[in-house]
């Protein structure tokens, strides 16, 4: 039905190496780069050699509740990831201009076990985290392509 | 004067207003940039132009007639009629003059002006100020002291438009310090409308967007648990990077109540202290002393060791749900406190935690409450790379679980792993194996008879597989690329007996499409769950050709069990060969749309149970003109009947004509049909004023009806400052509310 496998490379070959600004220092930096080994993307951390730069110019999480039971006492929380990035080519010129990314996860807790709910969170916020990374990626192939 | 009719236009005050604009009230915003800067000359020329001059040699002054301009540097003067002192440099005006200079206009008569010293007066002045600050007003005397000094006497002040005097401030004198950013009233009074409301013998307010010590907004209400209720803060700006605010509260049913928080920000740390504290608290029978303490402190003191503190405290375990203003803050049961140490080492972290909790739900048995980690200490690998693309990585832990009513006990325990990851645009797979072992020193066994000292070492292979295939299609009139990938994700662990191991930090962890791909079922390393079974998974992406944005994605998955999974934290009978089906869709409908559902659906669920196990459905409309609308419906069968729920969820935020907005949230409980929580708010002014009323409702308690109060903020723009608790509220309850 049209389908057909994407090609070998996740970015052009031309536009390595990638730098990711600020490196770990972010969580979504921190996915990103997590998702090159095993890949053909190489990654630089010298900005002159850089064809591609991506900044992550802003991050936050947050979370509320949205469920209590009859009580008054928590069910569910809603997670939310949300960060803003850019990215800009060898010479300074915007490849992708900055764009926000805004994810949510509905979280049940009723806040009794809490050691272990606190590592599920922290589970679905880097859930959210490659997300975003995944479609960091997908812009980027868009607007190389 | 002072009066209404001194505001009214003669025909010359036109020329304040030209060609200047009053986009904004009062300060300027710090959204705009920062204003024009003046214009700065060497030696600046005095530039004078006119119908007529004569020039006396005795006195060696000048007399000007008809159509004067004058000029030097940024400073401008218009005239009709004066007399210029060459001597001196005096400019002596008879009839209705025009001076100008950077962020500064007036109009007056008799005026006495030196442009190369930069000063002067004016009588029967107006004045506005641009720039900076967008305010205006008349004086019986103005005067330029130095170039961003000037004073006035007896007279009127507003940040309202021309055309508008909503409020106004009256007052005998008034200092315009605009290189400080502060204005100084004496004898004020406040008019709104037409009438007095205030006064202050002395008055300091800012007059740019820089911070200073004042009165915030204060916040006027009544609840059905506090009584009357206001609350007016004091800002102190201590330092650049360090400020208190003083939030003295009266509620007329529990008493006074002092509120302090102080924060500071350096290069290599930041903190906050919050406290808040009510010395007898009137609502109580016995009287007592109340209160709360929140320490949150961050830093760097090297470059390789990171801090982090978080502390929090309440008097006694009602504290939150008595005093707490939202369900955020009143639903929880447990607060933390947590000390945290990490040393960043050459590939390697080592993080000491010390962590406990105070619960704050007296209902809560006191074998549920959490365990503390007192201490944690995690050693932590980075996963090292073979240049043939093979990965090592893996952990070390050492807990310490206390707890007051339960077993407590030392914990070792490690997980490494190798794995050769291959990633390519057409897909991955990554092959793992990894080691989990774990020994336990426990104060008592969990069961007579059982080991004091038990442990277990269980291995774990993982084959994780997906393929990306695409196309092109038109969606929506627009070229777009879908793509479908489907993953494999094979697991493999054999059983162990670990029934003579408490459950320190293990959980099971919730059922949902991202939780399939999971290499263990449980959190924590008290329990490593024994597996043979396949999860199936299939996502579908549409993006947009052109820029790439997701314009739906649709995810399906099942997980197919070979063998029955035996580690359990219940008791419960052999289960079906499959999991239930859990699926995820997110889809950005229009420009302004986005909709996000999750389901589970089991189908060959338990005897007593029912097929749909999860429903989460919601629908976001948000704009580029602060409209906002999320509707939302949560279903969750639960693990239990006292944790099922399932609830409807409304929001919104709505500008109406005219500068009226108004905001809402709804959280109401179909299971229970009840309301949990409630909030209507109406906030209405113009740019010189804002008035915020909101009515809110929330279930605060057990065994008590919801709590009902009703907050009134009254704003004047460049009377106020920062941001206001209510905008806080509103950005907390409604999902894509922002403040200015």
């Amino acid at each position: 039905c049209g389908f057909q496998l994407r090609g070998t490379d996740m970015l052009p070959p031309e536009l390595n190496p990638l730098l990711i600004e600020g490196g770990g220092a972010t969580a979504l930096g921190r996915a990103l780069i997590a998702r090159i080994p095993g890949s053909q993307i190489r990654l630089t951390e010298d900005p002159a050699e850089a064809q591609v730069r991506i900044r992550v110019l802003d991050e936050g999480r947050g979370s509320r509740v949205v469920a209590v039971d009859r009580q008054g006492k928590v069910l569910a929380y809603e997670l939310r990831f949300r960060a803003t990035f850019e990215a800009l080519g060898a010479d300074g010129q915007v490849l992708v201009p900055p764009q926000s990314i805004d994810l949510v996860r509905t979280f049940d807790d009723p806040d009794i076990e809490v050691l272990g709910k606190q590592e599920e969170a922290e589970m679905i916020f880097a859930d959210l985290h490659d997300d975003a990374a995944d479609r960091v990626l997908l812009r980027l192939r868009a607007a190389l392509r | 004067t002072g009066d209404e009719t001194s505001i009214a236009l003669p025909h010359d005050a036109t020329r304040l207003y030209r060609n200047l604009d009053w986009s904004f009230c009062g300060p300027r915003p710090a959204g705009l940039g920062p204003a024009p800067a003046p214009l700065v000359l060497d030696e600046p020329l005095l530039v004078v132009d006119a119908d007529d001059a004569q020039y006396d040699q005795d006195t060696e002054r000048v007399t000007l007639r008809g159509r004067i301009e004058a000029e030097r540097g940024d400073q401008r003067l218009e005239s009709d009629i004066l007399v210029y002192d060459r001597r001196t440099g005096e400019m002596t005006a008879a009839g209705r003059t025009f001076v100008e200079q950077t962020g500064l206009r007036l109009v007056g008569d008799r005026a006495r002006w030196n442009l190369d010293r930069q000063e002067g007066r004016l009588a029967d002045a107006q004045y506005r100020f641009s720039g900076d600050l967008n305010a205006r007003g008349t004086a019986v005397e103005a005067e330029v002291v130095a170039p961003r000094l000037s004073r006035y006497r007896d007279i009127t002040y507003t940040t309202c438009p021309p055309g508008y005097s909503d409020w106004s401030l009256i007052a005998r004198t008034l200092t315009i310090d605009q290189e400080a950013g502060v204005g100084t009233a004496r004898h004020a009074r406040l008019r709104v409308g037409p009438w007095p409301v205030l006064y202050t013998p002395y008055l300091r307010f800012p007059i740019d967007g820089r911070r200073h010590s004042g009165f915030l907004v204060p916040t006027i209400g009544n609840s059905t648990t506090t009584g009357f209720d206001v609350t007016t803060p004091y800002y102190f700006n201590i330092a650049p990077a360090m400020d208190a605010t003083l939030s003295p509260r009266y509620m007329s049913r529990r008493g006074l109540m002092l509120g302090g928080e102080w924060r500071f920000l350096t290069r290599r740390q930041s903190g906050e202290i919050y406290g808040e504290w009510l010395p007898r608290d009137q609502g109580t029978r016995d009287k007592g002393s109340r209160g709360l303490i929140q320490i949150s402190h961050q830093s760097a003191p090297g470059r390789r060791w990171r801090t982090d503190l978080d502390l929090n405290q309440v008097s006694d375990a009602r504290y939150l749900e008595d005093f707490g203003n939202r369900l955020d803050v009143t639903s929880v049961r447990n607060i933390e406190r947590r000390g945290d140490l990490l040393y960043i080492g050459d590939g390697w972290r080592l993080l000491t935690r010390l962590q406990a909790f105070q619960t704050v739900d007296d209902g809560l048995p006191a074998a549920d409450r959490p365990y503390g980690r007192l201490p944690q200490w995690l050693l932590d690998l980075d996963t090292w790379r073979h240049p043939s693309g093979f990965e090592v990585g893996g952990d070390l832990e050492y807990v310490y679980f206390a707890h007051d009513d339960r077993e407590q006990g030392h914990r070792v325990a490690l997980a490494p792993f190798m794995r050769y990851p291959l990633r390519r645009g057409y897909g991955h797979l990554i092959p793992q194996a990894r080691l989990f072992g774990a020994g336990y020193s426990l104060s008592a066994p969990r069961e007579p008879g059982a080991s004091t000292s038990p442990g277990y070492l269980v291995p774990r292979f993982s084959l994780d597989g997906q393929l990306n295939f695409e196309r092109t299609l038109q969606w929506f009139g627009a070229p777009a690329l879908q793509t479908l990938e489907p993953r494999l994700f094979y697991l493999y662990s054999p059983y162990h007996d670990q029934d003579d191991i408490p459950l320190f930090d293990t959980t099971e962890l919730s059922f949902g499409f991202s939780n399939l791909f999971r290499e263990n079922r449980f959190t924590g390393r008290d329990r490593i769950g024994d597996a043979n079974q396949l999860t199936l998974g299939l996502t579908s992406r549409t993006l947009d050709d052109r820029d790439g944005d997701e314009r739906l994605r649709v995810s399906l998955g099942q997980i197919l069990y070979f063998d029955q999974p035996q580690v359990r934290l219940t008791e419960t009978t052999r289960g079906p060969r499959t999991s239930a089906i859990a699926g995820e869709l997110a889809a950005r409908l229009w420009a302004n749309w986005t909709a996000r559902a999750s389901v589970q659906w089991d189908p060959n669920p338990a005897a007593d149970g029912a097929q749909w196990e999860k429903r989460v459905v919601q629908l976001q409309y948000q704009d580029a003109h602060d409209r906002v609308l999320n509707l939302g419906y949560r279903f969750d069968l639960g693990t239990s009947p006292d944790t099922r729920y399932e609830d409807a969820d409304l929001g919104i935020r709505w500008p109406v004509a005219g500068g009226v907005e108004v905001v809402g949230r709804w959280l109401y409980s179909l299971l229970h049909e009840e309301t949990m929580e409630a909030l209507a708010g109406i906030e209405f002014g113009r740019c010189c004023w804002r008035v915020r009323l909101v009515g809110h409702r929330f279930k605060n308690a057990p065994e008590r009806p919801a709590t009902s109060s009703i907050m009134l903020q009254f704003e004047l723009a460049g009377l106020g400052q920062l941001g206001h608790p209510i905008d806080q509220f509103l950005e907390r309850e409604i999902y894509g509310y922002r403040s200015d």
